[in-house]
Protein backbone atom coordinates (compact mmCIF):
# COMPACT_ATOMS: atom_id res chain seq x y z
CA UNK A 1 0.00 0.00 0.00
CA UNK A 2 1.59 3.26 -1.10
CA UNK A 3 1.44 6.63 0.61
CA UNK A 4 -1.41 7.80 -1.60
CA UNK A 5 -3.53 4.77 -0.61
CA UNK A 6 -2.91 5.47 3.11
CA UNK A 7 -4.19 9.02 2.71
CA UNK A 8 -7.17 7.92 0.63
CA UNK A 9 -8.19 5.23 3.13
CA UNK A 10 -8.27 7.77 5.93
CA UNK A 11 -11.02 9.53 3.99
CA UNK A 12 -13.06 6.52 2.89
CA UNK A 13 -15.45 6.61 5.85
CA UNK A 14 -16.04 10.34 5.43
CA UNK A 15 -16.58 9.71 1.69
CA UNK A 16 -19.25 7.09 2.47
CA UNK A 17 -20.87 9.50 4.92
CA UNK A 18 -20.83 12.25 2.25
CA UNK A 19 -18.77 14.48 4.48
CA UNK A 20 -15.90 15.27 2.13
CA UNK A 21 -15.40 18.55 0.32
CA UNK A 22 -15.90 18.51 -3.47
CA UNK A 23 -12.17 18.76 -4.10
CA UNK A 24 -11.27 15.83 -1.83
CA UNK A 25 -14.16 13.79 -3.15
CA UNK A 26 -13.01 14.22 -6.72
CA UNK A 27 -9.43 13.27 -5.86
CA UNK A 28 -10.67 10.17 -4.02
CA UNK A 29 -12.89 9.07 -6.90
CA UNK A 30 -10.02 9.45 -9.35
CA UNK A 31 -7.85 7.27 -7.12
CA UNK A 32 -10.59 4.63 -6.73
CA UNK A 33 -10.90 4.35 -10.51
CA UNK A 34 -7.34 3.16 -10.75
CA UNK A 35 -6.78 1.37 -7.36
CA UNK A 36 -8.39 -2.04 -6.96
CA UNK A 37 -7.33 -2.44 -3.31
CA UNK A 38 -8.86 0.82 -2.15
CA UNK A 39 -12.06 -0.03 -4.06
CA UNK A 40 -12.22 -3.35 -2.19
CA UNK A 41 -11.70 -1.51 1.10
CA UNK A 42 -14.54 0.85 0.24
CA UNK A 43 -16.83 -2.05 -0.64
CA UNK A 44 -16.09 -3.73 2.69
CA UNK A 45 -16.95 -0.58 4.58
CA UNK A 46 -20.13 -0.20 2.53
CA UNK A 47 -21.08 -3.83 3.26
CA UNK A 48 -20.52 -3.47 7.01
CA UNK A 49 -22.64 -0.31 7.01
CA UNK A 50 -25.40 -2.19 5.17
CA UNK A 51 -25.17 -5.00 7.72
CA UNK A 52 -25.55 -2.50 10.54
CA UNK A 53 -28.76 -1.25 8.97
CA UNK A 54 -30.22 -4.76 9.36
CA UNK A 55 -30.58 -4.05 13.07
CA UNK A 56 -34.29 -3.47 13.30
CA UNK A 57 -36.03 -0.76 15.31
CA UNK A 58 -38.04 -1.74 18.37
CA UNK A 59 -41.34 -0.32 19.58
CA UNK A 60 -42.14 0.52 23.21
CA UNK A 61 -43.73 -2.24 25.30
CA UNK A 62 -47.44 -1.98 26.05
CA UNK A 63 -46.82 -0.62 29.58
CA UNK A 64 -44.26 1.95 28.50
CA UNK A 65 -46.60 4.97 28.52
CA UNK A 66 -48.37 3.94 31.74
CA UNK A 67 -45.08 3.51 33.60
CA UNK A 68 -43.83 6.81 32.24
CA UNK A 69 -47.00 8.58 33.39
CA UNK A 70 -46.47 7.17 36.90
CA UNK A 71 -42.85 8.31 36.96
CA UNK A 72 -43.84 11.75 35.68
CA UNK A 73 -46.53 12.09 38.35
CA UNK A 74 -43.97 11.22 41.04
CA UNK A 75 -41.51 13.72 39.61
CA UNK A 76 -44.18 16.43 39.62
CA UNK A 77 -44.91 15.70 43.31
CA UNK A 78 -41.20 15.84 44.15
CA UNK A 79 -40.78 19.11 42.28
CA UNK A 80 -43.81 20.64 44.05
CA UNK A 81 -42.46 19.53 47.45
CA UNK A 82 -39.00 20.88 46.62
CA UNK A 83 -40.52 24.20 45.53
CA UNK A 84 -42.46 24.51 48.79
CA UNK A 85 -39.37 23.64 50.81
CA UNK A 86 -37.26 26.17 48.97
CA UNK A 87 -39.96 28.82 49.55
CA UNK A 88 -39.89 28.13 53.30
CA UNK A 89 -36.11 28.17 53.28
CA UNK A 90 -36.16 31.54 51.56
CA UNK A 91 -38.38 32.96 54.29
CA UNK A 92 -36.18 31.48 57.03
CA UNK A 93 -33.05 32.80 55.34
CA UNK A 94 -34.66 36.21 54.99
CA UNK A 95 -35.52 36.20 58.70
CA UNK A 96 -32.09 35.08 59.78
CA UNK A 97 -29.92 37.11 57.54
CA UNK A 98 -27.13 39.19 59.10
CA UNK A 99 -28.95 42.51 59.06
CA UNK A 100 -32.03 41.06 60.72
CA UNK A 101 -29.92 39.36 63.41
CA UNK A 102 -28.05 42.63 64.14
CA UNK A 103 -31.26 44.66 64.37
CA UNK A 104 -32.86 42.11 66.73
CA UNK A 105 -29.79 42.09 68.99
CA UNK A 106 -29.74 45.90 69.14
CA UNK A 107 -33.45 46.11 70.07
CA UNK A 108 -32.99 43.48 72.82
CA UNK A 109 -29.96 45.30 74.23
CA UNK A 110 -31.87 48.62 74.38
CA UNK A 111 -34.81 46.93 76.17
CA UNK A 112 -32.52 45.37 78.80
CA UNK A 113 -30.80 48.71 79.47
CA UNK A 114 -34.13 50.56 79.85
CA UNK A 115 -35.55 47.93 82.25
CA UNK A 116 -32.38 48.14 84.34
CA UNK A 117 -32.67 51.95 84.58
CA UNK A 118 -36.33 51.73 85.66
CA UNK A 119 -35.54 49.10 88.30
CA UNK A 120 -32.60 51.16 89.64
CA UNK A 121 -34.71 54.33 89.89
CA UNK A 122 -37.44 52.53 91.86
CA UNK A 123 -34.96 51.34 94.54
CA UNK A 124 -34.07 53.77 97.47
CA UNK A 125 -32.70 53.35 101.01
CA UNK A 126 -35.35 53.19 103.86
CA UNK A 127 -35.33 56.17 106.29
CA UNK A 128 -34.53 55.88 110.06
CA UNK A 129 -38.18 56.38 110.87
CA UNK A 130 -39.19 53.50 108.60
CA UNK A 131 -36.49 51.30 110.10
CA UNK A 132 -37.82 52.14 113.63
CA UNK A 133 -41.36 51.16 112.60
CA UNK A 134 -40.04 47.92 111.16
CA UNK A 135 -38.28 47.10 114.45
CA UNK A 136 -41.47 47.88 116.45
CA UNK A 137 -43.51 45.60 114.25
CA UNK A 138 -40.99 42.81 114.86
CA UNK A 139 -41.18 43.32 118.63
CA UNK A 140 -44.92 43.41 118.52
CA UNK A 141 -45.01 40.14 116.62
CA UNK A 142 -42.72 38.54 119.24
CA UNK A 143 -45.00 39.76 122.04
CA UNK A 144 -48.00 38.35 120.24
CA UNK A 145 -46.33 34.98 120.03
CA UNK A 146 -45.55 35.02 123.77
CA UNK A 147 -49.10 36.00 124.64
CA UNK A 148 -50.44 33.31 122.41
CA UNK A 149 -48.26 30.67 124.11
CA UNK A 150 -49.41 31.82 127.52
CA UNK A 151 -53.02 31.63 126.38
CA UNK A 152 -52.45 28.05 125.22
CA UNK A 153 -51.00 27.17 128.62
CA UNK A 154 -54.09 28.61 130.31
CA UNK A 155 -56.25 26.66 127.95
CA UNK A 156 -54.52 23.41 128.94
CA UNK A 157 -55.04 24.24 132.61
CA UNK A 158 -58.77 24.84 132.07
CA UNK A 159 -59.08 21.54 130.24
CA UNK A 160 -57.37 19.67 133.11
CA UNK A 161 -59.68 21.34 135.66
CA UNK A 162 -62.69 20.41 133.58
CA UNK A 163 -61.65 16.78 133.48
CA UNK A 164 -61.07 16.77 137.25
CA UNK A 165 -64.41 18.46 137.83
CA UNK A 166 -66.22 15.86 135.71
CA UNK A 167 -64.53 13.04 137.61
CA UNK A 168 -65.50 14.47 141.06
CA UNK A 169 -69.13 15.03 140.06
CA UNK A 170 -69.23 11.54 138.52
CA UNK B 1 -34.88 29.39 15.57
CA UNK B 2 -37.20 27.81 12.93
CA UNK B 3 -37.18 24.33 14.47
CA UNK B 4 -40.84 23.64 15.41
CA UNK B 5 -39.68 21.45 18.28
CA UNK B 6 -37.77 24.37 19.78
CA UNK B 7 -41.04 26.31 19.71
CA UNK B 8 -42.78 23.40 21.46
CA UNK B 9 -40.07 23.32 24.10
CA UNK B 10 -40.39 27.07 24.65
CA UNK B 11 -44.15 26.65 25.00
CA UNK B 12 -43.57 23.96 27.58
CA UNK B 13 -41.11 26.22 29.36
CA UNK B 14 -43.95 28.74 29.67
CA UNK B 15 -46.10 26.05 31.32
CA UNK B 16 -47.90 24.41 28.39
CA UNK B 17 -47.92 20.71 29.33
CA UNK B 18 -49.49 19.70 26.01
CA UNK B 19 -46.31 20.85 24.23
CA UNK B 20 -44.29 18.49 26.44
CA UNK B 21 -46.68 15.65 25.60
CA UNK B 22 -46.22 16.36 21.88
CA UNK B 23 -42.43 16.29 22.19
CA UNK B 24 -42.65 13.04 24.15
CA UNK B 25 -44.81 11.42 21.47
CA UNK B 26 -42.50 12.64 18.69
CA UNK B 27 -39.22 11.49 20.20
CA UNK B 28 -40.32 8.51 22.30
CA UNK B 29 -39.45 5.86 19.68
CA UNK B 30 -36.23 7.43 18.31
CA UNK B 31 -34.85 7.90 21.82
CA UNK B 32 -35.89 4.38 22.82
CA UNK B 33 -34.09 2.94 19.79
CA UNK B 34 -30.99 5.02 20.39
CA UNK B 35 -30.89 3.76 24.01
CA UNK B 36 -31.61 0.21 22.89
CA UNK B 37 -28.81 0.15 20.34
CA UNK B 38 -26.51 1.73 22.86
CA UNK B 39 -27.16 -0.60 25.81
CA UNK B 40 -28.63 -3.58 23.93
CA UNK B 41 -31.16 -4.45 26.60
CA UNK B 42 -34.79 -3.67 25.93
CA UNK B 43 -35.83 -3.20 29.55
CA UNK B 44 -32.82 -1.02 30.37
CA UNK B 45 -33.42 0.96 27.17
CA UNK B 46 -37.00 1.67 28.23
CA UNK B 47 -35.82 2.90 31.63
CA UNK B 48 -33.12 5.05 30.04
CA UNK B 49 -35.41 6.62 27.46
CA UNK B 50 -37.97 7.43 30.17
CA UNK B 51 -35.18 8.95 32.23
CA UNK B 52 -34.36 11.19 29.24
CA UNK B 53 -37.90 12.61 29.14
CA UNK B 54 -38.01 13.03 32.91
CA UNK B 55 -34.72 14.95 32.69
CA UNK B 56 -36.27 17.16 30.00
CA UNK B 57 -39.18 17.90 32.33
CA UNK B 58 -36.90 18.59 35.27
CA UNK B 59 -34.44 20.83 33.44
CA UNK B 60 -36.92 22.65 31.20
CA UNK B 61 -36.30 25.93 33.02
CA UNK B 62 -32.60 25.84 32.04
CA UNK B 63 -33.27 25.13 28.34
CA UNK B 64 -31.84 27.71 25.92
CA UNK B 65 -32.80 27.56 22.23
CA UNK B 66 -29.18 27.72 21.01
CA UNK B 67 -29.44 24.74 18.65
CA UNK B 68 -31.98 22.28 17.30
CA UNK B 69 -34.15 20.71 19.98
CA UNK B 70 -33.02 17.23 18.93
CA UNK B 71 -29.39 18.24 19.55
CA UNK B 72 -30.20 19.12 23.15
CA UNK B 73 -32.37 16.03 23.61
CA UNK B 74 -29.80 13.60 22.21
CA UNK B 75 -27.07 15.18 24.27
CA UNK B 76 -29.13 14.35 27.36
CA UNK B 77 -29.74 10.84 26.00
CA UNK B 78 -26.04 10.30 25.28
CA UNK B 79 -25.03 11.45 28.75
CA UNK B 80 -27.60 9.15 30.36
CA UNK B 81 -26.47 6.18 28.24
CA UNK B 82 -22.77 6.85 28.92
CA UNK B 83 -23.57 7.11 32.62
CA UNK B 84 -25.44 3.81 32.53
CA UNK B 85 -22.48 2.27 30.73
CA UNK B 86 -20.22 3.41 33.58
CA UNK B 87 -22.47 2.60 36.54
CA UNK B 88 -24.86 -0.10 35.24
CA UNK B 89 -27.46 1.29 37.67
CA UNK B 90 -30.61 0.30 35.77
CA UNK B 91 -29.21 -3.03 34.63
CA UNK B 92 -28.41 -3.88 38.26
CA UNK B 93 -31.80 -2.68 39.54
CA UNK B 94 -33.70 -4.66 36.91
CA UNK B 95 -31.66 -7.78 37.60
CA UNK B 96 -32.42 -7.45 41.32
CA UNK B 97 -36.08 -6.80 40.61
CA UNK B 98 -36.43 -9.83 38.35
CA UNK B 99 -34.42 -12.09 40.63
CA UNK B 100 -36.77 -11.31 43.54
CA UNK B 101 -40.05 -10.95 41.75
CA UNK B 102 -39.98 -13.53 38.98
CA UNK B 103 -42.70 -15.60 40.65
CA UNK B 104 -44.92 -12.62 41.24
CA UNK B 105 -45.13 -11.53 37.63
CA UNK B 106 -48.70 -10.62 36.74
CA UNK B 107 -50.42 -12.01 33.64
CA UNK B 108 -49.78 -8.70 31.92
CA UNK B 109 -46.09 -8.89 32.65
CA UNK B 110 -45.95 -12.49 31.57
CA UNK B 111 -47.45 -11.42 28.26
CA UNK B 112 -44.87 -8.70 27.85
CA UNK B 113 -42.16 -11.23 28.75
CA UNK B 114 -43.56 -13.45 26.03
CA UNK B 115 -43.44 -10.61 23.52
CA UNK B 116 -39.91 -9.86 24.59
CA UNK B 117 -38.91 -13.45 23.99
CA UNK B 118 -40.49 -13.32 20.55
CA UNK B 119 -38.47 -10.22 19.94
CA UNK B 120 -35.34 -11.97 21.20
CA UNK B 121 -35.98 -14.73 18.69
CA UNK B 122 -36.38 -12.24 15.90
CA UNK B 123 -33.15 -10.49 16.74
CA UNK B 124 -31.39 -13.81 16.90
CA UNK B 125 -30.71 -13.27 13.25
CA UNK B 126 -27.03 -13.88 12.68
CA UNK B 127 -26.15 -10.59 11.04
CA UNK B 128 -27.94 -8.57 13.69
CA UNK B 129 -26.27 -10.51 16.47
CA UNK B 130 -22.89 -9.79 14.92
CA UNK B 131 -23.67 -6.08 14.70
CA UNK B 132 -24.75 -6.08 18.33
CA UNK B 133 -21.55 -7.78 19.42
CA UNK B 134 -19.46 -5.43 17.33
CA UNK B 135 -21.29 -2.41 18.69
CA UNK B 136 -20.88 -3.64 22.27
CA UNK B 137 -17.12 -3.80 21.80
CA UNK B 138 -16.88 -0.06 21.03
CA UNK B 139 -16.15 2.60 23.65
CA UNK B 140 -19.14 4.75 24.63
CA UNK B 141 -18.41 7.85 22.58
CA UNK B 142 -17.59 5.88 19.44
CA UNK B 143 -20.80 3.92 19.89
CA UNK B 144 -22.92 7.05 20.21
CA UNK B 145 -21.22 8.70 17.23
CA UNK B 146 -21.74 5.60 15.11
CA UNK B 147 -25.42 5.39 16.01
CA UNK B 148 -25.93 9.01 15.03
CA UNK B 149 -24.04 8.49 11.78
CA UNK B 150 -25.52 5.17 10.64
CA UNK B 151 -29.10 5.25 11.93
CA UNK B 152 -29.80 8.96 11.73
CA UNK B 153 -27.42 9.90 8.92
CA UNK B 154 -26.37 13.09 10.65
CA UNK B 155 -23.53 15.29 9.45
CA UNK B 156 -20.29 15.33 11.42
CA UNK B 157 -21.08 18.87 12.50
CA UNK B 158 -24.43 17.83 13.98
CA UNK B 159 -22.88 14.81 15.67
CA UNK B 160 -20.23 17.10 17.12
CA UNK B 161 -22.95 19.35 18.54
CA UNK B 162 -24.67 16.38 20.14
CA UNK B 163 -21.48 14.98 21.61
CA UNK B 164 -19.96 18.32 22.48
CA UNK B 165 -16.82 17.93 20.34
CA UNK B 166 -15.35 19.34 17.14
CA UNK B 167 -16.11 18.20 13.60
CA UNK B 168 -12.53 16.98 13.22
CA UNK B 169 -12.78 14.92 16.38
CA UNK B 170 -16.05 13.38 15.15
CA UNK B 171 -14.43 12.45 11.84
CA UNK B 172 -11.67 10.66 13.70
CA UNK B 173 -14.08 8.94 16.16
CA UNK B 174 -16.36 7.69 13.39
CA UNK B 175 -13.44 6.55 11.24
CA UNK B 176 -12.10 4.44 14.10
CA UNK B 177 -15.56 3.10 14.96
CA UNK B 178 -16.44 2.10 11.40
CA UNK B 179 -13.08 0.46 10.75
CA UNK B 180 -13.46 -1.40 14.06
CA UNK B 181 -16.97 -2.58 13.19
CA UNK B 182 -15.85 -3.56 9.71
CA UNK B 183 -13.04 -5.69 11.14
CA UNK B 184 -15.30 -7.42 13.67
CA UNK B 185 -18.03 -8.10 11.12
CA UNK B 186 -15.45 -9.38 8.63
CA UNK B 187 -14.28 -11.92 11.19
CA UNK B 188 -17.74 -12.82 12.53
CA UNK B 189 -20.09 -12.96 9.56
CA UNK B 190 -19.99 -15.72 6.93
CA UNK B 191 -19.20 -14.72 3.38
CA UNK B 192 -22.87 -15.10 2.31
CA UNK B 193 -23.94 -12.23 4.54
CA UNK B 194 -21.32 -9.83 3.28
Amino acid sequence: MNKKCTTIRKNLVAYLDRQLSERKKQALQEHLDCCKECRAELNELRASQATMLLWQDITPSEHYDRIFEQKLAMLKQDLAAAKEKSHLLTIVRHCFNTRFALATSAVLAVCIVMLSIVAFKQYRKPSQHELGISRDIELYRNMEVIQYSEALEHFDMIQVLDVLGQETTG
Amino acid sequence: MDDPHVQLMLRFQRGDESAYKELYETYKIPILNFSYRFCQDRRVAEELSQEVFLRVYKTASTYRPDAKFSTWLYRIATNICLNEMRTGKYRYELEQHHAGGEEALSTENKNSEFHRNVHERIIADEAEQSVRKAMASLPGKQRAALLFSVYEELSYREIGQRLGCSEGAVKSIIHRAKIGIRDILKRGIPRDNE
